[in-house]
């Protein structure tokens, strides 16, 4: 069976810290960022202790600013780990442990079998966690693999449990959440079919010309727009088509690669 | 070799001797190429449930993997409540039911469901192939991933089509290296860590449960070795029982909301925890706010998915329990790892404070009316020494005999533990003495319980099984009536069960021996007879309806609030929160 793609957790605990601290903090250090994290991910490969507590990391994460993700700090929320105070470990339900829920991306690499969806899905929905957007292809007709990519929202003390109970999934091979192991590039594409003429029809394709989105189907009193990007890009441009005809979307759901060479 | 007669060749291949099962039209050419077959013993039961629980009952005892067999539709629905508690309390059982051929899927045909739908959320997998050269594959991949990591229900649902063609039957050994779970060894470091939070702990205590008995019998040696190594105090939840002997002076019974005071408080108080094969459970850990605050916690466990679900944990030991254990021993003796003295010599003079509480104590008078806490302590009194195996339903009389039964070895205690499933008792009695014919296996029952799967007694004839059946009998779903009283302030809603059978005459039409015994003076002939009888009996034991089983931790309450039967007066019942955790 295929190995598993990185030592999720051990990158999961040293990373969350740092991943937490803000997309665009993110961003700038994304190069140091993702080394370390790479690293890391790598040294400890197939460690399975997870050491530090998730509050202490929330904890941390909150106290810590923008850019310093540096690896000093991560080393000392690993270090913190026998410095924790079961005081403050109060957990029963995911929602009650008092850590800030988080959106995070979650590749999950399946065999591409009857049924593994349902599987998946009906993981989420089983257990109440949460899924903002799910996307699934093929990705190796060879070997008849597909990756789902899930955006989900959880305190991390539940997309750690998200991660492990995909994990138990017979037919998934591997599990990672992009959001903890670096930054990545998420994109998703959606087709906006907008009704009007006029000044309407010219606003819409200004419009679309500033979000890049392309005209791929058009008539008289109607134009289907293409527009890839972030969610937040595709939000957006809706939200401007909205007002001016639009009538119908149509959306990918969000896929995602984490950034740099790979894991 | 056709599809059908690879599930039975699978059966053999993988040791499985015995199959509990039901035929009908979906499943009919597994059953015609198990005729004049004397290699693979068919039990047939009498409800689809009681397949899957015979199958459990065969697995819990004898640490093999129990099958079942079953046809479609309701014949798979059936199977539910059964594979559920198998997921539930890790039992690795596999399913096989038929399913109407492949070209009729989707049509609502005559007794099709789907059943891998249905199904999907209560096994740790389940297949469905469609052409039968995949199903050597699939069958010994079920074996597979039943027994491996931490096993569980698998389920195979077989297309008529399917069981009729015919394919080449490839053996177990040529798909070797393709596990799903290879044996996970615990990680070298946090073994180091785990000693290093031994070795600075001045009030320990291993909590441990049903994954050292999964683990096999070498784990629970190694768990006595090391508790008896460290001289620490132990606890064990309820599917753990007998991994430690009950009688040691360093076992302190069985934690959670119906475990002993000492095991509660000490669990509550240490400062640290070594959890072996456990995996927190509302019914152990009561309060999670409020659960044993000030310890530090080391958790054993062979799925990572248990590790911080519930309780945070400071060092996980991912791996078979029998394997870390081993470690933690090794490095133990290694470092000469000892508990600092004093403060361990403190910690036993407290817990020997609290043992002093006697909290299963009863007053059993010396005529008349039975004390149920007494039926069940007598049962185990003229039961030691024996070769006895104890199943039970659920309610107050399993946790009586939780608490009163003195376990000493693993796979001697069959009970349904997660799901908490009524009617489990007598079909698991008979998966176990199919498997140990020589033994005496005893359902402990309630009356309520035991209704719900009584059709099983025909099984038990047919099959010459002499289970017995001793049914603590007060008339009264006897949890459902403690809560009442204690939380719903005596508004015994539904409870009461009316028009009761006679047990007596109800085992005799069965063509097994009825007892009845509701005084005291004759409750120890009654058993023995009951010992020494062959064959099927019933023992109707009628007890005190009132009785309420203690200690108890109230619902969403810390363990420091346990309640104790001596003062029901003073009753610290339970929070509004609390009440909403069941």
């Amino acid at each position: 069976m295929a190995k598993k793609t990185i030592g999720k957790k051990a990158a999961r605990k040293k990373t969350t810290a740092k991943k937490a601290s803000g997309k665009s903090a993110n961003k700038s250090a994304n190069k140091s960022a993702n080394k370390s994290a790479n690293k890391s991910a790598n040294k400890s490969a197939n460690k399975r202790t997870r050491k530090t507590s998730t509050k202490n990391i929330a904890k941390k994460t909150a106290k810590k600013t923008g850019k310093n993700a540096s690896k000093k700090s991560t080393k000392k929320a690993v270090r913190r780990k026998s410095g924790t105070n079961s005081k403050d470990v109060v957990v029963y339900a995911a929602s009650k442990d008092g850590a800030a829920e988080q959106r995070h991306c979650i590749a999950v690499l399946v065999r591409n079998e009857a049924g593994v969806l349902a599987r998946v899905v009906g993981l989420f929905s089983g257990r109440g966690y949460n899924i903002e957007s799910l996307t699934v292809s093929e990705v190796h007709t060879g070997r008849k693999l597909s990756r789902i990519n899930i955006v989900t929202r959880g305190t991390p003390r539940t997309l750690e449990q998200i991660c492990a109970q995909l994990e138990r999934l017979v037919p998934v091979l591997s599990v990672a959440d992009l959001t903890l192991i670096g930054a990545s590039v998420e994109r998703e594409t959606a087709l906006l079919r907008v009704i009007g003429s006029g000044t309407h029809r010219l606003e819409s394709l200004r419009i679309a010309d500033m979000f890049r989105a392309r005209v791929v189907d058009s008539g008289h009193e109607h134009l289907i727009f293409e527009v890839t990007g972030d969610s937040g890009k595709v939000d957006a441009f809706i939200r401007l088509m909205e007002p001016i005809g639009l009538t119908e979307i149509s959306r990918t759901g969000i896929v995602a690669l984490n950034r740099g060479a790979g894991i | 070799m056709n599809g059908a007669q690879m599930i039975i060749r699978a059966l053999r291949d993988h040791g499985v001797d015995h199959i509990f099962g039901y035929p009908g039209g979906a499943i009919l050419p597994v059953y015609d190429s198990l005729f004049g077959d004397n290699r693979v013993n068919h039990i047939l039961v009498r409800h689809e449930q009681a397949a899957v629980h015979a199958a459990e009952g065969y697995a819990r005892s004898t640490g093999k993997v129990g099958c079942a067999l079953v046809t479609s539709g309701p014949g798979a629905t059936n199977c539910v409540t059964g594979l559920t508690d198998a997921l539930m309390d890790s039992v690795p059982v596999i399913c096989f039911s038929g399913q109407v051929p492949t070209h009729l899927i989707g049509t609502d045909a005559f007794q099709e469901a789907d059943t891998s739908g249905i199904t999907r959320a209560c096994t740790k997998h389940n297949y469905l192939p469609t052409s039968v050269e995949d199903l050597p594959r699939i069958l010994h991949e079920a074996f597979h991933v039943a027994s491996s990591g931490r096993p569980g229900p698998v389920l195979v649902d077989l297309p008529k089509d399917v069981q009729q063609k015919k394919a080449l039957y490839h053996g177990p050994e040529h798909y070797r290296g393709q596990e799903r779970y290879p044996r996970r060894r615990p990680d070298p470091a946090a073994v180091e860590e785990a000693l290093d939070l031994l070795a600075t702990a001045k009030k320990p205590i291993v909590y441990f449960g049903g994954g050292v008995i999964n683990a096999g019998t070498t784990a629970s040696k190694r768990l006595q070795e090391l508790v008896r190594y460290l001289g620490v105090p132990t606890t064990s939840t309820l599917m753990g029982l007998g991994a430690y002997p009950a009688g040691d002076p360093l076992y302190l019974g069985m934690v959670g909301m119906h475990g002993s005071y000492e095991s509660n408080l000490a669990l509550h108080g240490c400062d640290l925890i070594l959890c072996v094969g456990a995996r927190f459970d509302d019914r152990v850990t009561g309060d999670l706010s409020a659960f044993s605050p000030n310890s530090r916690k080391i958790h054993i466990d062979i799925d990572p998915a248990n590790i911080n679900k519930t309780v945070h944990v400071d060092v996980a030991l991912i791996a078979d329990a029998g394997d870390a254990l081993t470690a933690l021993l090794d490095g133990v003796k290694k470092r000469r790892l000892k508990i600092a003295a004093k403060p361990l010599a403190n910690w036993w003079k407290q817990i020997n404070q609290w043992r002093e509480r006697k909290c299963f104590s009863y007053e059993q008078a010396k005529k008349g009316a039975i004390k149920p806490q007494h039926a069940i302590a007598r049962l185990d009194a003229l039961t030691r020494g024996k070769d006895v195996y104890f199943t039970s339903e659920v309610g107050q009389h399993q946790m009586w005999a939780a608490q009163l039964l003195s376990f000493d070895k693993p796979n001697r205690w069959m009970t349904s533990g997660g799901l908490g499933t009524m009617g489990y008792g007598l079909p698991a009695a008979i998966g176990v003495q199919v498997a140990h014919p020589e033994a005496l296996v005893i359902d402990v029952a309630g009356e309520a319980s035991i209704l719900m799967n009584i059709q099983e007694l025909s099984t038990a004839a047919q099959h010459h099984l002499g289970v017995k059946v001793f049914i603590v009998n007060n008339e009264w779903m006897g949890m459902v009536r403690q809560w009442q009283e204690l939380v719903y302030e005596g508004r015994y809603s539904q409870s009461y069960t009316a028009s009761l059978p006679d047990f007596v005459q109800l085992a005799e039409s069965f063509g097994a021996t009825g007892l009845r015994v509701d005084a005291v003076e004759d409750l120890d002939d009654t058993i023995t007879k009951m010992i020494e009888t062959p064959g099927t009996v019933i023992v109707d034991c009628r007890v005190i309806r009132e009785e309420n089983c203690y200690p108890m931790i109230p619902a969403g309450a810390a363990h420091n609030h346990v309640l104790l039967g001596d003062e029901k007066g003073k009753r610290r019942g339970s929070t509004d929160s609390g009440l909403s955790l069941v």
